[in-house]
């Protein structure tokens, strides 16, 4: 089960709205390599891990996902309070509000809506890994495109942390790997699928 | 931002943490991926620099271009809460990895053990921080503003 601590993983204090920011900032949280998705792939490939390690890692790394889409929804709230009509329109912000408002909703930057597509839970121990790799990089190369955007330290802060926990991420999914592996037959490692076959004797 | 300029500045090969290099099998047979295993024992950013880096490990902040992020987090009450609550986080994923090294077993207890404190005195100040923290509350004001998302008075 999951229980709520009521603070943010890493501070957040934007103090100059900006809803042309907030307008490709949402795609963090509900993009396809945004948090959201980060959060449900590894949550969800738990149940297939047969490993008790590997089972604590993607568990400890959902949850800290989780943390990190509330991190964005706070970025994306505080760029938007306190808006004008005339400010909407100027940011371009505008094809946002009229369908959201100022309301937190999971979507790419280009309007997508939040889908289980984005994500990946394929069953079998080495290409749900190797998968969490990708979304790993992905997710680092939206916070590296975000940050080229951004000249608001407000913003840049924490936004810097979240692209931190991507490389620290993909490190220890390669580390899950080799451990993966270790407890594999290196005459051929795809023999069998640990997540779901007996291991052949 | 011209990147290209940045990396030039950047010595070639990053020296600081001495820990850059990992573990790879000595066979390593095709048809697979490899990761290098962090080593025991590499170099740690103390609790607030650890934070505001994003990660406990030197070795581990390859930021974009050099933009290390050396602003340091404020260290309001919650502030010194968040750093203690990051190591135990960036111990936790090193242990699920590493989980016969004793040596980090033992810091992770010991940040733990610190952290436990600074949340009872920090829920005793300024309120709960989970639902079960109602306890030692006179109403319930586990509902009170401002909420994580949200700026408090003293922000703005």
């Amino acid at each position: 089960m999951f229980e709520y601590e009521k603070t943010l993983q890493y501070p957040v204090k934007i103090k100059n709205p900006n809803p042309a920011l907030a307008k490709f900032i949402i795609s963090q949280y509900g993009g396809p390599d945004g948090e959201l998705a980060a959060s449900m792939r590894y949550l969800s490939q738990r149940f297939s891990m047969p490993y008790a390690d590997l089972k604590g890692l993607l568990t400890d790394i959902g949850t800290e996902e989780l943390g990190h889409m509330e991190m964005i929804g706070a970025i994306v709230h505080q760029l938007t309070r306190c808006m004008s009509d005339e400010e909407i329109k100027k940011a371009g912000f505008d094809t946002y509000f009229v369908d959201h408002t100022a309301g937190i909703y999971p979507q790419a930057a280009s309007g997508v809506p939040f889908t289980a597509a984005f994500i990946g839970v394929k069953g079998d121990t080495i290409a749900d890994l190797t998968e969490d790799l990708a979304a790993e990089q992905k997710a680092r190369v939206t916070y590296d495109n975000i940050l080229r955007m951004v000249d608001d330290p407000d913003v840049i802060d924490p936004i810097r942390f979240l692209r931190e926990r991507e490389v620290v991420h993909f490190q220890r999914f390669g580390e899950a790997l080799s451990r993966t592996t270790d407890r594999l037959n290196s005459r051929n490692f795809y023999a069998f699928n640990p997540s779901f076959d007996r291991p052949v004797k | 931002m011209d990147y290209d300029k940045l990396l030039m500045q950047m010595p070639e090969h990053r020296p600081r943490s001495g820990a850059d290099t990992g573990d790879l099998p000595q066979e390593a047979v095709i048809a697979m991926t490899y990761t290098p295993m962090q080593r025991q024992g590499s170099a740690r950013f103390e609790p607030g620099a650890a934070l505001s880096r994003g990660t406990l490990y030197p070795s581990l902040e390859l930021p974009l271009g050099n933009n290390y992020n050396v602003r340091p987090v404020r260290m309001t009450p919650l502030g010194e809460l968040q750093a203690l609550h990051f190591i135990i986080t960036e111990l936790s994923l090193y242990l699920d990895t590493h989980c016969s090294d004793r040596e980090a077993l033992s810091l992770l207890q010991a940040y733990q053990t610190a952290y436990r404190e600074k949340r009872d005195a920090y829920v005793k100040r300024f309120g709960p921080l989970s639902k079960q923290d109602v306890v030692c509350s006179e109403s319930y004001d586990w509902i009170n503003d401002p909420w994580p998302w949200e700026l408090g008075r003293r922000d703005i």
